[in-house]
């Protein structure tokens, strides 16, 4: 009802009284009124119901929820006394079955339930006790792999394979996980050491492989001598170490006279044999540390370290005299090669093709004068 | 199921899965930039073969160098064959090595070592030797 209305309804309201207490009032109301008023009564009439209405509704509410708080209030009352919590760490307390209480009640009023796993504390307590005790027992039978004395050299697998073959772990939960987790752990390390050993081999095997194809890129393969690219390598390296240490450094450089005759008399393969031949004679009189070399075509080069100007002359004039008195044979055909030498010693300091340089003119004085000798010593 | 088939590169094997046969080829050198990408479809299509195909599997590898991650996957491959002959799976690994050299013998028994199904060692016949 609007407020309007209400306020026309009182006022006829009040306008009866006015009417009721005058005295002279008569005695009949009119039609009107009598409308006017039939039309409140009707009116009062539906609000009461209406009232009536959500007044039962908002009853029934409240009768649903004080039936379940009810419920509720019966419900905790299960849960008898108080839920002992520390007053120092929070934590509840474990005494007296107390948690199957708890557990009971919320399994039963909600579709919450306990997880029961370790809490952190008991845990290492439980490592804890494990690992002080000496009184570690034998591998559990449960153990489905066998342990081997390489697996215990595994610090990991010797530490915790003695926890859980404590008695103190017999009874933990964690324990058959723990096993099954120690297990893989076992055969992973294994694999890990079985694929570091095949990695191993297989490089090896690349390392040797390459260790070859480097020692056959400085050979020479004809005589077997060092090439002439080790050779480069051999005088850098030594004329580093005279250079750093001093001392004495020298080049003999030979080269087959007339061995475009051999050829030509005999063919190339009498001119290969000659040049291997050369190389068997020249390993035999090599000392250790001198490295002699197939310099290119029929000229070789050797490098002495330690030897005196005389000595040079004397090592060149041996091998001019062995090459001499040595001769071979070729399909029944006697071949007498001979050479002749160019000598060096290092200046200090003096470059490398300066070097090779005065050896090549030793040999060219050599040629020159006659062939079979040793050339001059330009210093 | 279809059968697999890779042209040997510069770094990695050549392959020959044959679905219809069961005979499964591998040969060549292993040493692919990423092993593990290299070899995870074919593990994932050994096990799908290996449930499905009612035959002996005969895997055959002539490999002559593994790198590391190549061997992890070739014992990858290992353990689902094992896993197979477990249960009830006919399997057989045939591994050609060079048999005069040790080294390559005892790797072929590092191999073996973790698996039961039948594993013969064969020799490798090198291309200088046909």
């Amino acid at each position: 009802m609007s407020y309007e209305r209400e306020h026309d309804d009182n006022c006829i309201i009040t306008s009866l009284k006015k009417r009721l207490a005058d005295p002279d009032c008569p005695e009949t109301f009119s039609r009107r009124e009598v409308a006017d008023l039939l039309f409140i009564h009707e009116s009062l009439g539906n609000r009461l119901n209406r009232i009536v209405k959500i007044s039962d509704g908002y009853q029934y509410e409240l009768k649903h929820l004080t039936s379940e708080l009810q419920q509720a209030l019966a419900n905790v009352k299960t849960l008898k006394g108080f839920i002992p919590i520390c007053a120092s760490c929070k934590k509840v307390r474990a005494d007296d079955g107390y948690w199957r209480q708890i557990e009971q009640y919320i399994c039963e009023n909600s579709d919450a339930s306990l997880s029961h796993g370790l809490c952190p504390d008991c845990t290492s307590n439980y490592f804890h006790l494990a690992s002080i005790s000496d009184e570690a027992e034998e591998i559990p039978a449960s153990f489905s792999i066998k342990v081997s004395a390489d697996d215990l050299e595994n610090p990991v697998i010797s530490h915790y394979l003695n926890i859980i073959s404590n008695k103190h772990f017999n009874d933990t939960p964690l324990r058959a996980d723990l096993l099954r987790l120690l297990e893989k752990y076992i055969l992973l390390q294994r694999r890990q050491l079985r694929i570091a050993r095949i990695s191993d081999k297989y490089q090896a095997e690349v390392k040797e492989i390459k260790e070859k194809f480097e020692k056959e890129a400085r050979i020479d393969h004809l005589t077997g001598l060092s090439n002439r690219r080790d050779m480069f390598r051999v005088m850098h390296a030594e004329i580093a170490r005279i250079n750093r240490r001093g001392g004495i450094l020298s080049l003999i450089m030979f080269d087959f006279d007339d061995f475009k005759s051999i050829n030509d008399m005999h063919g190339h393969e009498a001119g290969d044999l000659t040049l291997q031949y050369c190389a068997c004679l020249l390993r035999d009189v090599l000392r250790c540390d001198d490295t002699a070399a197939r310099w290119g075509g029929e000229e070789f080069m050797l490098i002495q370290s330690g030897t005196s100007r005389d000595g040079v002359f004397r090592s060149a004039e041996r091998l001019r005299q062995l090459i001499e008195q040595s001769p071979l044979y070729y399909k029944g055909t006697k071949i007498e090669p001979t050479i002749s030498l160019g000598v060096a010693l290092y200046r200090p300091g003096e470059p490398l093709n300066e070097l090779l340089h005065r050896v090549d003119s030793s040999l060219y004085g050599a040629k020159k004068q006659g062939k079979n000798q040793v050339g001059p010593l330009n210093e | 199921m279809d059968s697999i088939f890779f042209q040997e590169t510069k770094s990695s094997p050549a392959i020959a899965f044959d679905s219809g046969t069961g005979l499964l080829e591998i040969s060549g050198e292993s040493y692919p930039e990423n092993s593990y990408e290299f070899y995870k479809p074919l593990l994932l299509w050994i096990s799908r073969f290996c449930t499905i195909f009612p035959g002996t599997i005969v895997f055959s590898c002539r490999i002559t160098y593994l790198n590391t991650g190549s061997t992890k996957s070739m014992m990858d491959i290992f353990d689902l064959f094992e896993d197979r002959f477990q249960r009830g799976q006919e399997i057989k690994v045939n591994w050609f090595c060079d048999i005069d050299n040790d080294r390559a013998i005892e790797t072929a028994e590092e191999f073996m070592e973790d698996v039961t199904f039948p594993f013969e060692i064969k020799p490798l016949v090198r291309a200088d030797e046909l």
